[in-house]
């Protein structure tokens, strides 16, 4: 050993030991203790005894000097992985990777339930052909610059016969293959909302991941029978006549329960949501949210479209008030409750109710006279709600006639369970809301697995579901003999439970856990972190709390800095790291942390909590792609892809995907915001596609059209060369992104 | 300046002038300030670290020619100090740059992850920059600067992850940098074990 690499050692350890000093666990920190290290070395006394000490000496006083440093690296080597930002690289690399990986597809998933659309981005190639087992070759649209459309319906071109969760497809781009892996979701049965026939004999739910319905009675399940594409809601129109409307399809269906046919059908439009037979039984409402939000009222029962009523914004619930004149639209964007109103066979808004959260369930009296709505919160238009991470579970009675709150129901409380002062552990999550016999009020939690009945004056009802393995119940029903039925999506079961019945019986339609463990683990883990998302942390707040429907509520919530910033959605996430308005989160189980620091963790221990509600979230598709369900003007999105080029939007919104995964400072982009705001901010560049379906735009909402985040949000000219585009170029620039 | 110093800094000179008019016209392709900008920043960027690339093969190729027992060029020594001045100042541009014409990169270079990387992957190479002169070592009576120059291979780390964490450019060429800074970090490692046992020997 020379003195020379003695001496290097010695400066090593000792530089070591100074880190630990310091107790920061960073590389510059480390950088900064050598740099000292060396300096104290280069001291003349330090620099004599360096030169007079044996090469072994400096060895092991270098091995004693670097000790405390190794153990203090050990210690804090997560909070080191961290702050370096190495927690999750390998995930945001590999998804950069495959972004750049030309030909490149996005997103990556393939629903088997639903049409979907991908984009692909070639080096110019001309014609793109992909190829996966079972699936006929889809042939893709070239819209120019090398980015192909591929637009894919399961039921026209057929279904992946590939098991597992990956599923492996081949590009065929001008005669070259290319190999690719999609995220293969096929979905298990979801039993969700129930429509109860009017003598109350039987409950009829929907499954629109399966386009299955399911009809229950006391005795158990009678019928499952096949129906449209992406069955949404249902209502009886007689004892043995449903209508259902669907997500995937144009059709309005009727069809008989006794001989389970289809026995009419009226086309309206596709993205059919929620529907409600008025109290005569001469009309439907049915909610309409494609390229325009609509209601359309259909006349029974000839089943003939007597008019179309557009709503300001896409409808998620309705229910008819007293008499077929009087109609109450729940909408999501405004949370808000609109009145319409019949005048001379027209519906026509009279009266809007502000709730500031939107509905997360919408139920009716039996006389229509009153509804109840759940929600998270209860304040007026105008009014900012800056509570942190505000969430507070509550049902609305509501006066229809009067369009008031008469009444408010908070429900998250403490039981017995809680662990720890402050701790909720019921009532999180009303999902289902239903008027049983004689008035009776049932409410289904999703956050804590019980169904609960509400009545004036007895004490409430309470029925744990989840010793059953029923989780996150979201549809109740109570049928003529006082049978309860509840309906678990996440668990692909219904309870059945008698009135006489301590604990539910339990019917399943979809495989159950431990099947599932033995054939199809990575559909396990997805059920698992279905779960996950609906469960309630002891403060009260789950993911379905603001991501409602595993979606987004549209809200917009003060994260901790008193600003109020929309709700993200979580659909069509895959691949797409890392995650937040500001890329803090390179993997979506890191957000894991925020529900077991600052939502104080959940009530039951789960290993791998936040793996699992990753594969949960992974699966989601995208929200539902425009012009599936519309006309397209396909010489103005040609035009758009070329004015999204010229206006150089590509550079941070690349093709196939539409972002590059990469991190801007606010302050670059939008300099007069960052001003305003007078701190630093960074902005990971979020996905175009589905972008109609995010609004409003930009990392704070300010931008309610896509026409003002180009113009009015653009002044100067920092986010894309909109100036260098004519209107009509901004015009079809709008109708390219519009069709993604 | 000795001959062998001068043929490096020609070198050293002549790749970086190449290198910057490269970087000028490839930024210059774009009329938009702000992808300009950026597309500079980048370029530049890129230089730097391929110089720094380049000074860390100078020592395994030292220890490569000595192996098979053939007679290294006199420049050769020089050239590893002048690509390492190089590197630094075209480092040093690169961030200067992007600190003057990215706004809001300086308020976020100490916070983002990537950011600091670069920032002191840029320190370190200013403090072998500023010691590489033989006067600056002469008049702090620098004994030992061989040990502060070996921080060269933890500058060589930081741009790695600088490259692979900042979210710019191909991910398949980051990981061909990555590889090679692996692969000249192991090779130097390996070859100075070697050159140490055969002196040992000797």
């Amino acid at each position: 050993m020379s003195l020379r690499v003695g001496r290097q050692l010695l400066l090593v350890g000792l530089a070591s030991s100074l880190w630990s000093v310091a107790g920061v666990p960073t590389f510059m920190a480390l950088a900064g203790a050598y740099l000292v290290a060396w300096i104290a070395c280069e001291l003349p006394p330090i620099r004599k005894l360096l030169r007079e000490a044996r090469p072994r000496t400096l060895v092991l006083l270098a091995a004693a000097l670097a000790a405390p440093g190794i153990a203090f690296g050990y210690r804090a080597r997560a909070d080191l992985v961290q702050r370096e930002g190495l927690l999750g690289a390998v995930t945001r690399f590999q998804d950069r990777l495959r972004a750049h990986a030309l030909p490149a597809i996005a997103p990556p998933l393939l629903a088997i339930d639903r049409p979907q659309t991908w984009f692909v981005a070639t080096e110019d190639a001309h014609a793109v052909t992909l190829f996966a087992g079972g699936v006929k070759p889809l042939e893709a649209e070239a819209l120019g610059h090398g980015l192909f459309r591929i637009d894919y319906d399961p039921r026209r071109d057929g279904i992946p016969n590939a098991l597992g969760t990956q599923l492996e497809i081949t590009l065929k781009s001008d005669g070259r293959t290319s190999e690719r892996t999609l995220e293969l979701v096929r979905p298990l049965a979801h039993p969700r909302w129930f429509c109860i026939a009017p003598d109350r004999s039987r409950a009829v739910a929907l499954s629109e991941e399966t386009d299955e319905l399911f009809v229950l009675r006391s005795s158990g399940l009678e019928k499952r029978l096949p129906v449209g594409d992406g069955p949404v809601d249902c209502a009886f129109l007689d004892d043995d006549h449903v209508a259902v409307t669907h997500r995937n399809e144009r059709s309005l269906r009727v069809f008989d329960l006794s001989t389970g046919r289809e026995t009419r059908a009226l086309e309206l439009s596709a993205r059919q949501g929620r529907l409600a037979r008025s109290p005569s039984g001469t009309l439907l409402a049915v909610i309409l949210a494609g390229e325009k939000a609509e209601l359309a009222i259909v006349r029974l029962p000839e089943l003939t479209l007597a008019s179309r009523v557009s709503l300001a914004s896409a409808a998620d619930w309705v229910a008819f008030g007293t008499n077929d004149d009087t109609l109450f639209a729940a909408t999501r964007a405004d949370a808000a409750i609109h009145r319409l109103r019949a005048n001379a066979g027209t519906f026509s808004e009279d009266a809007k109710l502000d709730l500031g959260r939107p509905v997360v369930t919408l139920g009716r009296s039996s006389d229509g006279s009153q509804l109840w709505a759940a929600t998270t919160d209860l304040h007026a238009a105008g009014h900012q709600q800056l509570g942190n991470h505000f969430v507070q579970d509550q049902i609305l009675t509501l006066d229809g006639g009067r369009m008031i709150v008469t009444a408010r129901r908070l429900t998250a409380e403490r039981s017995d369970r809680q662990t720890k002062p402050g701790d909720v552990d019921r009532g999180v999550s009303p999902m289902g809301v239903h008027e049983g016999r004689e008035g009776a009020l049932w409410i289904a939690f999703a956050g804590t697995d019980e169904v609960v009945q509400v009545t004036a004056s007895a004490i409430p009802r309470r029925i744990d579901l989840g010793d059953a393995g029923l989780f996150a119940p979201h549809g109740v029903a109570e049928l003529a003999d006082g049978t309860l039925i509840v309906s678990s999506p996440v668990s692909g079961a219904f309870g059945i439970l008698a009135p006489d019945a301590a604990t539910p019986r339990v019917v399943r339609v979809a495989p159950s856990d431990a099947l599932l463990l033995e054939q199809n683990r990575g559909a396990l883990a997805r059920r698992v972190g279905e779960r996950g998302f609906y469960e309630a942390t002891r403060s009260g707040i789950t993911c379905q709390s603001c991501h409602m429907h595993a979606d987004s509520d549209d809200a917009a919530y003060n994260l901790g800095d008193h600003r109020l910033l929309p709700t993200l959605s979580v659909r069509g996430l895959a691949d797409t790291a890392p995650y937040l308005r500001d890329g803090s989160y390179p993997r979506l189980r890191d957000l894991d942390d925020v529900a077991q620091t600052l939502y104080r963790g959940y009530r039951r221990n789960q290993a791998a909590r936040g793996e699992t509600v990753e594969a949960f979230v992974r699966s989601l598709p995208r929200r539902d792609s425009p012009h599936f369900a519309n006309e397209r003007d396909r010489a103005a999105e040609h035009r758009g892809l070329a004015a999204f080029y010229k206006a150089q939007c590509d550079t941070c919104h690349r093709p196939p995907a539409f972002t590059d995964l990469a991190q801007l400072p606010l302050r670059f982009l939008f300099p007069d915001q960052a001003a305003q705001l007078g701190s630093e901010e960074i902005l990971d560049t979020p996905s175009l596609l589905s972008v109609t379906a995010s609004a409003p735009y930009l990392n704070d909402g300010r931008a309610k059209t896509l026409e003002a985040v180009l113009v009015a949000q653009n002044p100067q000219n920092r986010h894309g060369d909109v100036q260098s585009l004519t209107d009509s170029e901004r015009r079809d620039l709008i109708a390219f992104l519009s069709s993604l | 300046m000795s001959q062998s110093r001068r043929i490096a800094a020609r070198i050293s000179f002549g790749l970086a002038t190449s290198g910057a008019a490269l970087t000028v016209a490839y930024a210059f392709t774009d009329a938009y300030a702000p992808v300009r900008a950026l597309r500079f920043v980048s370029a530049s960027g890129w230089l730097a670290g391929s110089l720094l690339v380049l000074a860390l093969c100078v020592s395994p190729i030292q220890h490569a020619l000595r192996r098979m027992g053939r007679s290294r060029p006199g420049w050769l020594p020089a050239l590893r100090r002048s690509l390492g001045i190089a590197a630094a100042s075209c480092g040093l541009f690169h961030g200067t740059y992007a600190l003057l014409a990215l706004p809001g990169i300086p308020g976020l270079s100490l916070s983002v992850a990537w950011l600091r990387a670069g920032l002191l992957t840029l320190g370190i190479l200013l403090t072998l920059f500023a010691t590489s002169f033989a006067f600056v070592i002469r008049s702090l009576r620098l004994q030992h600067w061989k040990e502060l120059h070996r921080l060269v291979y933890a500058a060589a780390i930081t741009l790695a992850m600088h490259l692979i964490l900042g979210p710019f450019g191909s991910p398949r060429i980051e990981v061909s940098f990555l590889l090679a800074i692996i692969v000249l970090l192991l090779l130097r490692v390996w070859l100075a074990t070697i050159a140490r046992e055969r002196s040992n020997a000797d």
